[in-house]
């Protein structure tokens, strides 16, 4: 049973096309890598499935009504926005539809505990423009974790990070790994090599290839996964 | 003072200080927060075409300022999301459309061509009985679109993607923000006039963020910076017999500058 099953799919900003027929069924609790030069249109895939942009053909289907939540980079983020730490993972609670909505004693005392999980708890009442790159970034996914999502999409959560932020945020994937369904953009494969299932190309198209495929020595002698590379032979793959 | 109040004109000065300072707190910190400063210029100055075109048709200008502020507030929001035109391209175009409308207006409304300087540098001391029910209602209405649903508009204005996946209406709530400045702006414009508009929706949240770092805090304190800064301007303009608009707005930013100067000489002793 896929989770997410992309048919013929093709999404342009005005008369530009960013993807093009792109076919791609994701499983369920399925780690799915996603590597691809700067405007080969992986964020655009994630925006696609996300709904953010509706594609001009073909179709998306997010099966089951499944919950995705989002972890955007941290970078994207105006710093000087008023609003603490706390107040940015209760953001991840569900929905109710209802005005003057404060969140209930169980939702904070779940927030404590992701926040607690993540080793940020010390820094709950903080001012998101007092915290580094690295902290920011693990805040804004304690606020996915907080949805309680079946499906989790990451768009490069380890760019512009230390090492050491860069392991813990691994680390949080690795727990996550056979409970969600994983979808993650990145530039550094080698980070989440050991952990993905499959890995998508994308450059305008989608070429994908399973861990059997990844190891082949095709893959391997490509330079994007022992390298570090990423953009050494981006430009073969995927777009036709 | 006290024989201040005893005239009713002061007393609907008053009221109409409290009422759009309220509302500056609210819109102003979302203004100064998602960077829509330039667009809710342009939002004020096409409602002057809107006055021009109630003088010539003989209805309530304010009527019709109300209509092309809305008018030119869904307008930008919605060519910008279908054309991906540069916004500041797109407000310049408004705001210069919207003064020469206003202008062709008047020069064809027969008879004497009405004093305008009322609705571009306000003059709170003209505020009608009427006109306070007016102000009253539209900043009901804000207040209470605002409020309730704060953490939505806190979410939204933070991270629209998200505001999205979480499953809000965030291209709808865009437009009612639009529609709510547009409001606010109607609601300032005999307070201070289209020209001054935008600093008083400025000026009280910029101060409120040097002294507080949270949203509704920040919206909260806006209100009541707003309703000292616009009653010290109204009391200064009574006393130097000077226009209320330009004194409030004076009174606003040469508070902003002294407050910014004087804690940057106390971070300096310390």
């Amino acid at each position: 049973m896929y989770d997410i099953e992309i048919n013929q799919m093709s999404a342009f900003y005005g008369t530009v096309c960013a993807l093009e027929n792109i076919d791609l069924n994701i499983r369920s609790k399925e780690f799915l890598g996603i590597v691809g030069p700067n405007g080969g249109g992986k964020t655009t895939l994630l925006k696609v499935i996300m709904g953010f942009i509706k594609p001009l053909k073909g179709t998306v289907i997010i099966n089951d009504k499944k919950i995705i939540g989002y972890v955007p980079q941290h970078t994207t983020f105006q710093r000087s926005f008023p609003i603490n730490v706390m107040d940015v993972v209760l953001m991840g609670r569900p929905n109710k539809g209802a005005w003057f909505q404060r969140p209930s004693h169980s939702e904070v005392e779940y927030a404590k505990k992701i926040l607690e999980k993540l080793g940020l708890l010390d820094l709950k009442y903080r001012q998101i423009g007092e915290l580094s790159g690295g902290q920011l970034q693990k805040v804004l996914i304690a606020r996915a974790l907080m949805m309680d999502s079946d499906i989790l999409i990451l768009d490069e959560p380890n760019a512009h990070l230390d090492t050491e932020t860069r392991k813990d945020i691994i680390e949080i994937l690795k727990e996550l790994k056979d409970h969600k369904t994983i979808l993650m953009v990145t530039h550094s494969i080698e980070d989440i090599f050991e952990y993905i299932d499959s890995l998508a190309v994308v450059n305008q198209r989608v070429e994908r290839y399973s861990k059997e495929e990844m190891m082949d020595k095709k893959i391997t002698q490509s330079g994007y996964i022992y390298t570090g590379n990423p953009f050494i032979d981006f430009q073969s793959h995927g777009r036709q | 003072m006290q024989e201040l109040f005893q005239y009713s004109f002061i007393k609907h000065a008053v009221a109409a200080a409290i009422l759009s300072s309220i509302v500056c707190g609210l819109i102003g910190t979302i203004i100064v927060e998602k960077r829509l400063v330039s667009m809710s210029g342009g939002i004020a100055h096409t409602a002057f075409g809107g006055i021009g075109l109630g003088y010539l048709l003989g209805i309530e200008p304010i009527f019709g300022g109300l209509i092309f502020s809305i008018l030119a507030s869904l307008g930008i929001a919605s060519i910008k999301r279908k054309t991906n035109t540069n916004a500041d391209a797109l407000v310049g175009i408004f705001w210069a459309f919207g003064m020469g409308l206003g202008i062709l207006f008047i020069a064809l409304t027969p008879g004497y061509a009405p004093d305008m300087t009322s609705y571009l540098f306000g003059n709170i001391l003209t505020v009608s009985r009427d006109y306070i029910s007016i102000m009253i209602i539209l900043t009901s209405i804000i207040v209470l679109l605002i409020i309730g649903p704060f953490h939505y508009w806190r979410m939204y204005l933070f991270d629209e993607e998200f505001a999205f996946v979480k499953g809000l209406p965030v291209v709808k709530m865009e437009y009612i923000l639009f529609i709510l400045i547009s409001l606010s702006i109607v609601i300032l414009i005999k307070v201070v006039g289209i020209i001054l508009a935008i600093a008083l929706l400025t000026i009280p949240p910029a101060i409120s963020k040097i002294f507080i770092r949270n949203y509704m805090g920040i919206m909260i304190l806006s209100a009541i910076i707003g309703i000292v800064l616009s009653m010290a301007g109204l009391y200064l303009s009574y006393l130097y017999d000077i226009p209320s608009g330009s004194s409030i707005i004076l009174v606003s930013a040469i508070s902003y500058i002294v407050i910014v100067a004087g804690r940057k000489l106390v971070r300096i002793k310390n």
